[in-house]
C-alpha cells in the first residue's frame, strides 16, 4: 500500500519539476521565470523526498526537503534584487 | 512493479537535466542562465532522492543534502557576480 502511496508522490513530484523547466522556457521576462522555477522546485521536491522517505531511505531524506525550502526563498530573493538592479528583467 | 515507477522518473529526470542544460545555452540574459543552472542543480538533487527511494541506498540522501548546499552559495555567489558589483 505504501508502494503505492510513493508511486504517487513520484509522480507528482515529476509534473511540478517538468512545469518549473516548462516556465523557464516559456515565461517572458526574467522575473517570471524566477517565479515558476523558484516556486515549482520548493514545491517539487517535497513529494520526492517524501517518496524517498517510503521507499526505503529513511526520514533523513526529509532533511534535504528542509534544507531546500528554507535556501530557495534566499536564492530567489537575491536573484530578484540582481534583477531589479541591473533591469535585465525588463527586456521584451 | 515499484523499482519501474522510479527508473523511469530518472530516466525522465534526465531527460529534464537536457532541458536545463538547453536552457543555460540559450539564456537570454546572464541572470538567466543562472536561475537554469539552479533548476539543474535542483534536478540532481531529484535525481539523488530518486536513486535513494527506489534502490533504499540511504547514501545518495548524503550527496543531496550536500548538492542542496553546494547550490543555494553557488547560485548566491553566481548572482553577487552578475550583479554590478558597486556597493557589495
Amino acid at each position: 500500500m505504501s508502494a503505492y502511496v510513493a508511486d504517487a508522490l513520484v509522480v507528482f513530484g515529476l509534473i511540478v519539476m517538468t512545469l518549473a523547466i516548462a516556465g523557464l522556457f516559456r515565461m517572458p521576462t526574467t522575473r517570471l521565470r524566477l517565479h515558476a522555477a523558484s516556486k515549482a522546485s520548493a514545491v517539487g521536491v517535497l513529494p520526492l523526498a517524501a517518496a524517498a522517505a517510503i521507499g526505503g531511505a529513511g526520514v533523513r531524506a526529509l532533511l534535504v526537503w528542509l534544507l531546500v525550502i528554507v535556501t530557495t526563498p534566499v536564492s530567489a530573493h537575491v536573484l530578484a534584487l540582481v534583477a531589479e538592479e541591473t533591469d535585465e528583467g525588463e527586456e521584451q | 512493479m515499484h523499482d519501474i515507477v522510479f527508473q523511469l522518473s530518472v530516466v525522465w529526470i534526465a531527460g529534464l537535466l537536457g532541458a536545463s542544460v538547453a536552457a543555460v545555452l540559450r539564456g537570454r540574459s546572464r541572470l538567466d542562465q543562472i536561475l537554469a543552472a539552479d533548476a539543474m542543480v535542483l534536478l540532481v538533487i531529484a535525481m539523488a532522492l530518486l536513486v535513494a527511494g527506489g534502490q533504499g541506498e540511504a547514501e545518495f540522501v548524503d550527496a543531496a543534502l550536500v548538492l542542496a548546499l553546494l547550490g543555494f552559495s553557488t547560485t548566491v555567489a553566481l548572482a553577487r557576480l552578475a550583479s554590478r558589483g558597486d556597493e557589495r
